[in-house]
């Protein structure tokens, strides 16, 4: 019993990582139609700009001597995650608003593209970057509970989850803003025609989708211990799937899509004998099998097309 | 919201990626045929194959300098009627790539004999080339067990351990000595890995008593093991044997460690005996952790201390790494080779399977197989975040008890 409750604990974590970065797929798809395949790799671009503040620039340190770790934390955090935001707007910039008004396909091939370009800048330029970093250890360690694996840092990273995915919901019904990205999200012309700035809101939620990638990368890299250049194409495609199942443009279809698979994978590697290495294809054969016959995901709406 | 035709290419997406999923790992070999005739020449020259780019290269530049290094000397010490001169190729870690510069190895009649490379995939998809030309090759670094096979004698000759011979005085320590019996077995889905598990089973089959009781495979590249060390923590065995490499063994003790599982013994073979694995997993959670590496240390044998002052003076900039001094001792043999029978590929390829050489290593001599018979190791262990001889370890003094001590 207590076997099952420790996995059920190590799939949620899992769960949680997949979810930060599907619900940045499903924030870009909902407003702009497009698939944004670099996601996974911008959240690991948050986790090395984290990881280079801390012990390249030594912010931490620094940050320490006026604050009290739990701030500098939060901070640098932020630092981080705000870097991204802005990495995001300049890859809209560069590589999706070039293709505006053409075939969904032209700003998928090119994201795809500008990831691959991103991880191997990475690898490149970053101080031994082909080298798995080990990542500081922000948050606190500690376990709360010697049964299960209740950690404060699992704790942290679960209200994290769910904190972010609260203010995106305050955010996304409760401000102007947020009300403009829903109605350009479910009808850009009418949207345009009512006197929403329509280039405004795509500009903010590319910002907020960086933003969230970034935390997302931080909490991911934090609950591994290391970073890799290379770990975003994995964990984007996993986030990608989670986007899917869940619902391809409904955020919160994303974290109960993120948890699925994580279940899947965390239960197949645990109660199937052998089953470690195909951990990930039965993942992904779940995938398809939501594609082909629930392709609207476990709670999007099913739209009719018009002719 | 989704279109039928977004639906079919996610579909075909989807299944791609679960293709991927389902080969990586995967290696692929290719044949070649060369044919040859031995002819006598003025210039000999000697092939060295090995990773000299790519994630390896580290490995393949360190080996090759140790074998130029032999060569050179030899060719200053004057005993020989000619002079030697090294080829050195680069295989790049890729199967595909090896072939092709083994095939321009043996298309060249003056080269007589090879030694080459680290990587077992790549041994695999040059051998054939080697034998159907008639040219001995002696491996210095590849160290899968079937690589030197009654096939292949007497033309594939090793003078490194392979991974039996590594496991097994590791097992004999782990389970005779300290008297741990029951075993889960961590290793990477790679050949390396899959053949490390093979060779665990094994050598935990001789011993009355012990019992390997889970396995489970992983992916080079993941990092979240939890699930897999839930699973163990429950099953309360007597130790894990993990059959990978640095950074996955690193990661794994580490969330060991945060799992609450600090006081279960972690053993493993060359694969992890790296500073990096400490540095990664921490000083205190990789205390205790035990792994065997082939041949004794450099400072310990005789002749050592020569080796190293030579390697300095000859100016390389890189070091020699952890199998340098097993290319040092094949070219070596195949030099002592040529000076028995001269350059001739055919009367070379026995004259360096029949050889009992004293070298760096020892006396170097091959079986009935072609595989070395000097296999001295060493047991290392964790002490204060370094890897430390267990001869002289705190450990086996008694002073400190290992993980998992009764």
């Amino acid at each position: 019993m207590s076997l099952v409750l420790s996995q059920a604990i190590n799939a949620i974590m899992l769960g949680c990582t997949y979810s930060l970065v599907g619900i940045g797929f499903s924030l870009f798809f909902g407003v702009m139609d497009i698939v944004v395949f670099c996601a996974g790799d911008v959240a690991i671009f948050a986790a090395f700009s984290i990881t280079a503040l801390v012990s390249i620039v030594g912010l931490y340190a620094a940050l320490n001597l006026a604050l009290p770790p739990f701030l500098s934390t939060v901070l640098i955090v932020i630092a981080g995650a705000s870097l991204t935001g802005v990495l995001m707007l300049a890859l809209y910039r560069l590589v999706i608003k070039p293709f505006e008004n053409k075939s969904a396909l032209m700003p998928l091939l090119s994201t795809i593209a500008s990831g691959v370009a991103l991880r191997e800048l990475i690898g490149i330029f970053y101080p031994q970057g082909r080298n798995p970093q080990t990542f500081p250890q922000l948050l606190p360690g500690g376990a709360l509970s010697d049964f299960a694996m209740i950690s404060w840092r699992n704790l942290i990273i679960i209200v994290a989850t769910l904190l972010l995915v609260a203010l995106l919901y305050l955010f996304v019904n409760k401000t102007k803003i947020g009300l403009s990205i829903q109605a350009v999200s479910q009808n850009r012309e009418a949207a345009i025609m009512v006197g929403i700035n329509w280039q405004q809101v795509v500009l903010i939620t590319f910002l907020l989708g960086g933003f969230i990638l970034g935390i997302g990368g931080f909490l991911v890299a934090s609950y591994y211990d290391v970073v890799r250049f290379d770990m975003g194409s994995m964990y984007g495609l996993k986030g990608f799937c989670a986007a899917v199942v869940g619902g391809l443009g409904n955020v919160y279809g994303a974290i109960v899509g993120g948890l699925l698979i994580a279940f899947i994978e965390v239960f197949v590697s645990a109660f199937v004998p052998g089953g470690t290495a195909y951990a990930s294809v039965a993942a992904f054969l779940m995938v398809v099998l939501f594609i082909l016959f629930k392709p609207e995901g476990v709670i999007g709406e099913k739209t009719i097309e018009k002719v | 919201m989704l279109k039928r035709r977004t639906i079919k290419f996610l579909v075909v997406f989807m299944l791609l990626a679960l293709a991927f999923t389902l080969i990586a790992g995967c290696g692929s070999g290719s044949k070649g045929k060369e044919e040859s005739k031995a002819t006598d020449s003025k210039t000999v020259k000697v092939a060295f194959l090995g990773p000299l780019t790519g994630p390896n290269a580290m490995q393949g530049v360190g080996a090759r300098n140790a074998f130029k290094l032999a060569i050179d000397q030899a060719n200053a010490s004057g005993k020989l009627p000619f002079k030697i001169e090294v080829v050195d190729l680069d295989d790049a870690s890729n199967p595909g790539t090896g072939a092709s510069v083994a095939q321009k190895a043996v298309a060249d009649q003056d080269v007589v004999a090879a030694s080459g490379h680290w990587n077992s995939p790549v041994a695999e998809a040059t051998i054939p080339i080697f034998k159907s030309a008639g040219v001995p090759l002696v491996i210095w670094g590849a160290i899968r067990p079937t690589l030197t096979s009654k096939e292949n004698y007497p033309y594939i000759t090793r003078v490194c351990p392979t991974q039996q011979q590594e496991n097994l005085p590791l097992a004999n320590f782990v389970i005779n000595e300290l008297g741990r019996k029951k075993w889960a077995i961590i290793s990477d889905t790679t050949t390396y890995g899959k053949s490390n598990t093979e060779a665990w089973k094994n050598e935990v089959k001789k011993y009355p008593g012990a019992e390997v009781v889970s396995i489970d495979e992983i992916q080079v590249g993941q990092n979240d093991f939890r699930p897999i060390l839930s699973k163990i923590k429950a099953a309360n065995v007597d130790g894990i044997y993990f059959g990978g490499v640095v950074m996955e063994a690193a990661l794994v003790r580490r969330q060991m460690v945060e799992l609450g599982m600090k006081d279960m013994l972690m053993v493993g073979i060359s694969g992890i005996v790296d500073d990096k694995f400490i540095e990664t997993a921490g000083k205190e959670a990789a205390e205790g952790i035990i792994a065997t590496k082939p041949g004794k240390s450099i400072s310990k044998l005789e002749g050592g201390k020569a080796f190293e002052e030579a390697y300095q003076k000859a100016g390389f900039k890189e070091p020699y790494g952890a199998y340098g001094p097993y290319a040092y001792d094949a070219a070596n043999i195949i030099v002592e080779a040529l000076k028995q029978v001269g350059p001739d590929r055919n009367k070379l390829v026995d004259a360096i399977a029949k050889i009992s050489y004293n070298g760096l290593l020892g006396v170097t001599s091959f079986n009935e197989v072609g595989q070395t018979t000097n296999v001295a190791s060493t047991i290392y262990v964790v002490e204060d975040g370094k890897w430390v001889d267990w001869d002289s370890s705190k450990y086996k003094s008694g002073e400190r008890k290992l993980p998992g001590s009764k």
